[in-house]
């Protein structure tokens, strides 16, 4: 090292602020090309004549590209280290959101719509990447919890912008200007992050933060091949698998909530088009607090484990998502506070599962191990759609609301085993910490 | 910092709680003000009284902040209410008063449960003389969501306070609050039950108590607190579904009485039986550090038996060798002065240095015997037996013995035969010199592991209990000691039955 200490605190201090303003930024671009079509969808469904079996076709594939996607590229993104990979994805991204708006049959709705689901997958290894290589383990909550509010900043931007463009430009527009700003921030994004500190000539943040636990994990990931590592910090590891089955039922209710949710406040409540969404960004809203809150209280009460702060947060899932259920009136401000509080206590175990898992395979493998639970996730996600549908027409929405409650209480009750055998034996069994 | 952080955190968690369990608590009794006392109140018992009282404020502002919401939109509509908790804080400030003075699980639970009584016992004198509903509504709602919520909280609060101890100390702590086998049967209880529920409900209503009790009893009995809040827990909202299904339990009064009464019975079964659980383990503890003296008792007394034994051979070897063969010597040498030809004078001297050695040879040869029987290092123990009957000449005094020798093997153990041996002996003197009897048995037999002797005779017997003087209470510390039996009976005469084991080193206590 020919870098004075004093030029390594500096380099780092400006790296770790300037990559997560790129990383929020990037991301939340990400979410506009995403979500762009769900809240044009109520006008689309009228003026393309779709049913609700097609709208939940689209999400379900859509889903399942963008899960398998997330994988692959996770794999590519660790073995390359690539800088542009997440700038162009997003630019891709664009370029298809806007070629959907031209789109008039199914078919082609379809086709690419699952393309942009498989761009979509090229954001978030980078940054799973970048997070785990930047930041160590007694801060990254709180980190990874600011990164993680680009989620919510692109997902109650979207719904606000898209119901403004559709209500005043017609649902094409709704489509047309997010792919605008992809391509831009896509190209803007390119230029803007760096690799990890090793390949800008600074020591690991393990080092540099003298964590104990960080170092440990740095310790515990010697360098392996890819193939290695996915066997055996991955597919081998019974946390991860463990972790994965409570990502699926936390991105079911997600994504339900998220897809349906209007749709239900329209349905049921008689909420108009345009508060239906404000509500939707309340949702949003929730979610920012929820994953700040969740990354830096499991920081700063539990030193770093994630697994206690995603018990807390379920059991508040499951009694908000009841809450909702049984809703009692329709009282739209109550109905609002509801959603909110969905979205407070949805992502914070949403960011604490893909952080833990991060933190419980190795240390190289960050974008692959995300990659590997978006399959869980999105498959989550997949159900949300056409299957969910299914449910629906035969039980109403009674049924759907039973499905997520029971899925909510499920998410605790997986957590448990692994916090009591899977984690602390792993914990136990490896050094203790000495401070 | 983050002490503002926390703050704000546990406010917003607060509020976000308490708001949802509003809303439930409204579905169930369409009524804004009891649902405030419903379930939110079990949630701001359990966390007035396990957090620290720098979180009051937050707590009591957001939950100040809500109650003026809801009356703002009309979803509750006295001001009364308000004061609900402020009154809480008097149960939870007592609570935390006593808290450290009891250390115990349960008693802690108990001490919730207490805190739960007393709060609604206060919802119903202050808030509940103004609200419209009847006391005894307002009694119950406030009892019902504390005696749902408050033990439940307390047991995450615990486990994930212990999580973090352990994660801290780095050291399994025994007796998690939770355990994966409680998380796995409770599931598995609850979705038999609902499963059984949605089949059967409307038939067979009156089932249904069936179907919620016999879980508590079930997992409070195999788990104690644990799974009976757990399980009390499970079975609220498993009535819940019920009720949402078949509509069964449509009086809130009913519901209430019924949740509550499943959860007490749940929560203080499983008191119960943590509280024996542990009366048990101490029991058990008891009992081995017993059984662990017990054996440690045996074991010296059977080492001072031994070393007593190998004493009394190592004197016996000293007399035999050292004074035996000195005597002897005098013996020659008073011979010697015997024949050199000195006068009358030496004559009678040396006569008298032999009569005296005599007597000393005598007397030792005595001893030795008694020390150390010789006839047991020459001899098998039945011949032994009969060369000690045969020195006591009964024949020649009249008296009729008889000596029954039937062990299918010699003891192996030195210990035993020895301790046979001089039990006979000092048997046989006695009845020798005080029994006067005129027939004296001798049996020893074998009953699997234990050696049988009994000694009999039809004298006058004894007066007891038995004097020092007799040396048999000597002998019968030593039996005891040995794991041995000792047994004296006095009809027409005296019987003494002994049993020894066979096996002195694997015997039982």
């Amino acid at each position: 090292m020919n870098v004075t200490a004093a030029q390594v605190d500096k380099d780092y201090r400006y790296w770790r602020v300037h990559l997560l303003m790129s990383m929020v930024i990037g991301y939340a671009a990400f979410y506009l090309t995403r979500k762009s079509v769900n809240f044009a969808m109520p006008v689309m469904q009228l003026e393309l004549g779709l049913t609700k079996g097609d709208i939940g076709l689209l999400g379900t594939l859509f889903y399942l590209a963008y899960g398998g996607s997330k994988f692959v590229s996770g794999i590519f993104s660790d073995r390359t280290g690539a800088r542009w990979f997440m700038g162009v994805g997003l630019l891709m991204t664009g370029v298809l959101n806007i070629a959907f708006a031209f789109c008039h049959s199914l078919t082609a709705l379809l086709l690419v719509w699952t393309l942009n689901g498989f761009f979509q997958g090229w954001g978030w290894p980078p940054c799973a990447r970048l997070l785990t290589h930047w930041y160590s383990r007694n801060e990254r909550g709180f980190w990874w919890g600011c990164w993680n509010t680009s989620i919510n900043i692109g997902g109650a931007a979207v719904p606000l912008l898209s119901g403004i463009l559709a209500a005043t430009w017609g649902w094409q527009a709704a489509l047309l200007v997010p792919g605008a700003i992809g391509i831009v921030l896509g190209i803007w994004l390119c230029r803007q992050l760096r690799g990890t500190p090793q390949e800008q000539g600074l020591p690991t943040v393990g080092e540099w933060r003298r964590d104990p636990l960080e170092l440990r994990q740095e310790q515990q990931s010697p360098p392996m091949s890819m193939t290695q590592i996915l066997r055996k910090t991955i597919l081998q590891n019974r946390t991860i698998w463990l972790l994965g089955v409570s990502y699926v039922l936390v991105y079911l209710i997600r994504i339900a909530l998220n897809d349906w949710g209007n749709i239900w406040l329209a349905e049921n409540h008689g909420v108009n088009l345009l508060s239906a969404n404000a509500t939707l960004s309340l949702f949003e809203l929730g979610g920012l607090l929820g994953a700040l809150f969740a990354g830096w209280g499991s920081d700063l009460l539990f030193r770093g484990q994630r697994a206690p702060m995603i018990l807390l947060f379920s059991l508040g899932l499951f009694l908000t998502v009841t809450a909702l259920w049984l809703a009692p009136v329709h009282h739209f401000g109550l109905l609002a506070l509801s959603f909110f509080s969905i979205g407070f206590f949805v992502f914070g175990p949403q960011m604490l599962i893909g952080l833990a898992a991060t933190e419980y395979s190795h240390k190289d493998a960050a974008g692959t191990v995300t990659g590997f639970l978006g399959l869980f996730a999105y498959l989550g996600a997949a159900l949300a759609g056409w299957p969910l549908a299914i449910v629906m027409q035969h039980y109403g929405w009674s049924g759907f609301f039973a499905v997520l409650t029971l899925a909510s209480a499920c998410v605790g009750l997986l957590l448990m085993p692994m916090m009591m055998a899977g984690i602390s034996k792993r914990e136990l069994s490896a050094t203790p910490p000495d401070n | 910092m983050r002490k503002i952080g926390l703050t704000l955190f546990l406010a917003m968690f607060y509020s976000l709680c308490w708001l949802a369990l509003w809303s439930i608590s409204f579905y169930l009794t369409q009524n804004g003000q009891q649902a405030m006392l419903l379930l939110p109140q079990g949630l701001r018992l359990a966390l007035m009284t396990l957090l620290s009282r720098r979180y009051w404020p937050a707590m009591l502002a957001s939950e100040m902040a809500i109650g003026l919401w809801l009356h703002s939109e009309q979803l509750q509509t006295h001001w009364v209410i308000l004061l609900s908790p402020w009154l809480s804080l008097i149960p939870a400030a007592w609570v935390q008063h006593v808290w450290r003075r009891f250390t115990l699980y349960w008693q802690r639970l108990l001490l919730l449960l207490g805190a739960v009584a007393g709060n609604s016992l206060l919802q119903m004198a202050v808030p509940g003389l103004w609200l419209s509903s009847p006391l005894s509504q307002t009694l119950l709602a406030s009892f019902t969501g504390g005696i749902l919520l408050t033990p439940f909280i307390y047991l995450i609060y615990e486990y994930l306070k212990q999580q973090h101890l352990q994660n801290l100390l780095a050291q399994e702590i025994p007796d998690p609050p939770l355990r994966t086998s409680l998380l796995i049967w409770c599931s598995l209880f609850f979705a038999l039950a609902v499963c059984l529920q949605m089949s059967l409900a409307p038939e067979v209503e009156r089932l249904l108590i069936i179907l919620v009790f016999l879980p508590n009893v079930v997992m409070a009995y195999a788990f104690g607190w644990q799974g009976g809040v757990l399980a009390a827990v499970l079975g609220s909202l498993m009535i819940t579904v019920t009720r949402q299904m078949s509509g069964a339990f449509h009086d809130l009064l009913e519901l209430e009485l019924f949740l509550s009464t499943q959860a007490l019975l749940g929560i203080g079964l499983g008191i119960a039986i943590s509280r024996q659980q542990q009366l048990a383990s101490h029991l058990n503890r008891y009992r081995l550090q017993l059984e662990q003296e017990l054996h440690t008792r045996r074991q010296l007394t059977e080492r001072l038996v031994h070393t007593e034994e190998a004493v009394r051979k190592e004197i016996a070897r000293e007399l035999h060798d050292e004074i035996g063969q000195n005597i002897t010597a005098i013996q020659i040498q008073a011979m010697l002065v015997d024949r050199t030809p000195h006068g009358p004078a030496t004559h009678v001297a040396a006569k008298q240095i032999g009569e005296l050695s005599q007597r000393i040879h005598h007397t030792t040869r005595q001893l030795l015997r008694q020390l150390r029987p010789p006839v047991l290092d020459e001899m098998a123990l039945d011949k032994a037996l009969h060369h000690l009957a045969g020195e006591f000449a009964f024949a020649q005094q009249n008296i009729d013995f008889q000596l029954d020798y039937r062990l299918p093997a010699v003891p192996t153990d030195d210990t035993l035969i020895f301790t046979l041996y001089r039990l006979v002996q000092e048997l046989l003197n006695n009845i020798n010199k005080h029994a006067s009897a005129t027939r004296v048995r001798v049996v020893l037999t074998q009953q699997q592991q234990m050696l049988v002797l009994e000694v009999s005779d039809n004298g006058i017997g004894f007066n007891q209990p038995v004097k020092e003087g007799f040396g048999l209470r000597g002998i019968e510390e030593r039996v005891r000691a040995l794991g041995g039996e000792w047994r004296l009976e006095q009809h027409q005469g005296t019987r003494i039955i002994v049993k020894l084991p066979t096996d002195l080193q694997r015997t039982p206590p």
